[in-house]
């Protein structure tokens, strides 16, 4: 019995101290892998679509893609992945849409085709033929000879999810489109007292009360909270800035983001309140 | 044993690739370019070292039934760890090797060395096998892949030895060719380390 207490421990004690390991690699390493593919995905969609100068992921009707818009906020096109059934498995691949709805990339970024027979699906020559087709066209591109089901497939696969995608996204995927937009804010007007608001932070709930005298704020009082400890401590610096700008514009800190989002939020939305009563 | 003896036994005497023949299977799969077989090596030399310090420190301390688990987490963090970093910082050899990195973990000559060698013996001895073995290793690879990547596209380290009337031996560039390519460098180590007494 002892023993096999004391080999749980060594064991649990050893479990601990990998898990302690990776999350500090991890920590380490992921914003730098994040910012890697953040970068090889604004190379991929800026030679999709050259005059592109900024993007955005946006999700429509269960479906996300990365929204390309030019420099006068135009959008150029879409990139978006598809999946087909192949011979041996799930074919996934990168389909970019111009704003005219043409196909302008073709990649396959993960298959289990047969080597050597069926996995010329692949290939940049067999891709390029789906090249410039759009809404309407057959997608049926020249038969090769022992890969007929893997052919088949990219065919049946690409008009399908081109389908899907342009469907969603023919007006750039508007309906997805993130309100960025922050309501104006001003305490013209509003009678002096203490109003709450709520806005859900990163683990519940974040009730606050702001006091308001001769129209600014004065105060912002949390009144109640479960974010992580060390991170609530950094967020908090959003009040301050806050009453010490009289604007809900501030910077949010880094690290707590969805926690300072909630303080901005919740701040917002009790002012929003007031105009109501 | 020596430290220095323990350190020089791996890379010919007890080598992984030619003598022991451990971890074969990562070897076939990576070495079609000089260039794959030295990142194989030098990511599987890093976990070695490591896991032989770490479970050489801890040799006292794992109860002996459950051993095998405790080397298993312990490579296996090593591994990951290299994963991550191999992902931030070498992007590129990260997505040559892609699953063999995580593979590591079952490479059989690092659990080989935890159980026979670094869980029985003091730390500067286990320092001193990981490097020796994991260089024996790392040079093995590299070989074998310098020698496909020759036969196969004519050049070593993407650089062209050739020329470009050479007629490409595709076959060492596919699995069968790794296994013909392994044989024959065999038989050359064993022809030379017997010529020159090097055992």
């Amino acid at each position: 019995m002892k023993e096999m207490i004391r080999t749980g421990i060594v064991l649990m004690l050893i479990c601990a101290v990998a898990a302690a390991a990776l999350a500090y690699t991890n920590h380490v390493t992921s914003a730098i892998i994040a910012e890697r593919l953040q970068q090889e995905k604004e190379a991929q969609l800026a030679e999709l679509f050259p005059t592109m100068t900024n993007f955005e992921e946006r999700t429509v009707d269960g479906r996300s893609a990365t929204v390309a818009f030019d420099a006068e906020n135009k959008f150029v096109g879409v990139l978006a992945e598809g999946q087909t059934e192949g011979y041996g498995g799930p074919i996934r691949f990168n389909l970019g849409i111009n704003a005219a709805g043409e196909i302008v990339g073709l990649t396959v970024v993960a298959h289990t085709e047969t080597p050597g027979i069926g996995d010329v699906i692949k290939e940049t020559w067999f891709t390029k033929q789906f090249l410039g087709k759009k809404s309407g066209d057959t997608f049926t591109v020249d038969a090769i000879s022992g890969a007929t089901d893997s052919v088949k497939a990219m065919e049946t696969g690409v008009e399908r999810e081109y389908n899907e995608i342009w469907r969603r996204f023919s007006d750039g995927g508007a309906a997805g489109a993130q309100d960025t937009s922050a309501p104006a804010f001003s305490l013209a007007g509003v009678a002096d007292g203490t109003y709450s608001g709520t806005a859900s932070g990163f683990k519940g709930e974040i009730a606050l009360e702001v006091t308001v005298a001769g129209g600014k704020i004065t105060a912002i009082n949390v009144t109640a909270q479960q974010e992580t400890a060390d991170r609530w401590a950094d967020a908090k610096k959003v009040i301050e800035e806050i009453i010490a700008k009289q604007t809900v514009q501030v910077d949010t800190v880094s690290g707590t983001t969805i926690s300072s989002d909630a303080i901005i939020k919740a701040v917002q939305r009790n002012q929003r309140n007031r105009r109501e009563v | 044993m020596s430290v220095m003896s323990e350190f020089s036994k791996g890379i010919i005497k007890e080598n992984a690739v030619f003598r022991l023949m451990l971890g074969l299977c990562p070897i076939l799969a990576v070495t079609t370019m000089a260039e794959f077989g030295l990142g194989m090596g030098i990511a599987t030399t890093a976990v070695l070292i490591c896991s032989n310090l770490v479970i050489s420190l801890m040799r006292r301390i794992i109860p002996t039934k459950v051993r095998i688990p405790s080397f298993i987490i312990i490579i296996a963090t090593f591994v990951t760890m290299v994963d991550m970093l191999l992902n931030a910082y070498l992007p590129a050899l990260h997505a040559q090797l892609g699953i063999f990195v995580p593979l590591i973990v079952v490479n059989c000559i690092i659990l080989g060395r935890a159980e026979a060698f670094a869980s029985k013996a003091p730390v500067s001895h286990s320092l001193a096998d990981g490097l020796g073995i994991g260089l024996g290793f790392t040079l093995s690879l590299t070989l074998l892949a310098s020698v496909r990547e020759l036969l196969a596209a004519g050049s070593i380290f993407k650089i062209n030895l050739l020329g470009a009337a050479y007629e490409p031996f595709m076959v060492f560039g596919s699995p069968p060719g790794a296994f013909l390519a392994l044989g024959l460098l065999m038989a050359l180590v064993n022809m030379l380390s017997k010529k020159y007494k090097l055992e």
